[in-house]
């Protein structure tokens, strides 16, 4: 979907069936032949606060939000992001 | 000889001061020293006076005693101003009191307009009947006093009718003015006025008039200063009391208003709970339903106070999107036609309308809340209407009802917070008293308003605006929507992404799965 539909973002899952937001999340940015689009990442763990965690160096994430989203702040930060 | 007569002994007769006149007419003041001369018997052949020019000294005198009278004057002044006096006596007063110590014919008042365009003569001494409170002249060149204002000091004026510097007014000219001086009357915010005096006769005002004047003038810009911070003082602290006792009144109610579902859950889960009694299935599903029930008032009641608390705080936040006001209406629909049961709703929005920006959830709410009222105000079969129209630069929305209607006098106040009617017919409502006062918030924070509107038709209509969305964006959005890929695998989760972001615009699509949204089988 990410190669055919190219998005302008994507939303994306942390606990996922067969592997980790965060490995698609390696693996989008690491290949070129993905569309390099920004990505929210939506977590219940979020394992850390600080910015500098390893996991968050990613060139294509902008926001990590946490589960339960609220709908007025995933819209709000969508917004943020496609501007 | 003179001189020896006065060494034998001449005796002073006394001094005495009188007005010499020269040659070319004019007068000078003089102190004349007179001595009776005598010759050795004593007998009296003449006498000696000698005259010395005073001008000065009577000058300095005449001054010494103008200064004083005006210092008279600025004290009397001063101290009827501390008295308290209404403003308009205290000018009363001071026009008499200029033209008095300065023995102008004429002495005027021009209170500046609030559009600060123009004078009017609110007060003076002099002028022809019915000229008070009637004359008006523009500020600016086109009058003394509106060139007083323009300079901010004091313009002395000796020929009036030959002035260059502004165009004299009509009045002045009337009265045959030929002389006058005028003075700014300045407050911190806007200047008061005006303050002048003038005279038909040829008159030189000296410095020390024209700074006199100047002084009365600032004793009133005082006094009237102080007036009006004392009332506004006054105005505060009323307002600061009613404020305080419509706080403690709405902190009475809210406590009322949450202890109240709170007592019915307490008073289910103890029921519930209690061990000397056994309840049947459908008592208990009864009660719990109850509990359910209430939980619901207390959570809506508790998001209500929050809702109020961010918009009195202006930390409200709206997430407005393009859209029609059909949609938008009907993004609402599920939700009134539960709160409308038992009436009927009408809707009249036309899909033709063009569209708003607005924010889809909260302008529902306040549909909600609005539907909600019309439905507990009204009697059950009644309808219940809900219609749009495009009116100047704005969508109009009206919710109307069969009930009793708003009388004139509350349709202010029900916006206001924890307001509560006064209305005998619609008292048996409930509630915090901040629905209305949510709906204003939410509605002005989108660039609208909301009103009580006057109805033909008995019943409450109330209306709302929001603003129309800028036509030339129209194209940009749709051509170039925004798509984008949710990865979730929790369907209910995605499905409330999903009708979230459709319905504020956005494309779509989703992956329940790595390999659907970033692999290439899908």
């Amino acid at each position: 979907m990410l190669r055919d539909e190219a998005p302008s973002m994507v939303l994306l899952d942390i606990k996922l069936p067969d592997m980790s937001g965060w490995e698609v999340l390696k693996m989008m940015s690491e290949d070129p032949s993905y569309p390099q689009v920004p990505v929210i990442v939506m977590t219940a763990s979020l394992g850390t606060t600080n910015p500098d965690f390893p996991l968050y160096k990613n060139e294509n994430l902008r926001k990590v939000l946490k589960k339960p989203v609220s709908i007025h702040e995933l819209t709000r930060e969508i917004k943020e992001v496609l501007n | 000889m003179a001189y020896g007569m006065l060494r034998q002994g001449p005796r002073a007769i006394g001094t005495l001061e009188y007005n010499l006149i020269r040659k070319d007419g004019t007068s000078i003041p003089v102190e004349v020293h007179i001595a009776l001369l005598r010759d050795a018997q004593g007998k009296t052949s003449g006498f000696v006076g000698i005259n010395r020019d005073i001008s000065e000294r009577r000058y300095a005198q005449r001054k010494l005693e103008a200064w004083a009278r005006w210092q008279a004057v600025v004290a009397t002044l001063g101290q009827r101003a501390l008295s308290g006096i209404e403003p308009d006596a205290l000018i009363h007063e001071t026009v008499n009191m200029v033209a008095d110590s300065l023995g102008t014919e004429y002495c005027g008042f021009l209170g500046l307009m609030p559009e600060g365009d123009r004078l009017i003569l609110r007060d003076g001494v002099g002028w022809k009947d019915g000229m008070i409170g009637s004359v008006v002249v523009e500020a600016g060149k086109n009058s003394q006093a509106g060139y007083t204002l323009l300079q901010a000091e004091p313009v002395v004026v000796e020929d009036l009718p030959g002035e260059s510097r502004f165009t004299p007014a009509a009045f002045l000219i009337e009265h045959n003015v030929l002389a006058g001086m005028t003075v700014l009357i300045n407050s911190k915010e806007q200047p008061y006025g005006i303050l002048g005096a003038y005279t038909s006769h040829q008159r030189h005002f000296t410095p020390e008039e024209i700074s006199l004047l100047q002084s009365i003038a600032n004793v009133l810009a005082m006094a009237i200063d102080n007036r009006r911070m004392l009332e506004a003082e006054a105005r505060a602290r009323q307002n600061a009391e009613q404020d305080n006792e419509r706080r403690l009144r709405a902190l009475a109610m809210v406590s009322h208003e949450l202890r109240t579902p709170l007592t019915s859950i307490k008073g289910f889960a103890s029921t519930l709970l209690a061990d000397d009694v056994v309840w049947d299935a459908r008592q208990q599903s009864d009660f719990i339903r109850t509990i359910d029930e209430e939980a619901d008032k207390l959570a809506s009641l508790i998001a209500q106070m929050l809702d109020f608390s961010k918009i009195e705080a202006g930390v409200f936040v709206l997430l407005p999107a393009r859209q029609s006001p059909h949609s938008l209406v009907a993004a609402a629909m599920p939700h009134l036609q539960e709160l409308a049961a038992g009436h009927k709703l009408v809707i009249r929005v036309p899909e033709t309308l063009p569209d708003v920006v607005a924010d889809t959830q909260r302008v529902g709410q306040v549909l909600e809340n609005l539907v909600e009222n019309a439905a507990k105000y009204s009697s059950l079969e009644t309808p219940i209407r809900i219609s749009a129209r495009l009116h100047e630069k704005f969508i109009e929305v009206s919710v109307a009802d069969g009930g009793p209607g708003i009388p004139v006098q509350e349709r202010e106040n029900i916006f206001q917070p924890f307001y509560r009617t006064s209305n005998t017919a619609i008292l048996k409502a409930k509630g915090a008293g901040l629905g209305l006062t949510i709906c204003k918030g939410i509605i002005e924070a989108q660039g609208g308003r909301i009103w009580v509107a006057e109805n033909p038709d008995p019943g409450a209509l109330v209306s709302f605006t929001l603003p129309l969305a800028d036509p030339a964006e129209r194209n940009r959005v749709i051509d170039d929507r925004f798509k984008i890929l949710i990865i979730e695998d929790e369907a209910n989760i995605r499905k409330l992404i999903s009708v979230n972001l459709s319905a504020r615009g956005y494309d779509v699509i989703e992956a329940e799965d790595c390999p659907t949204g970033v692999g290439d089988a899908a």
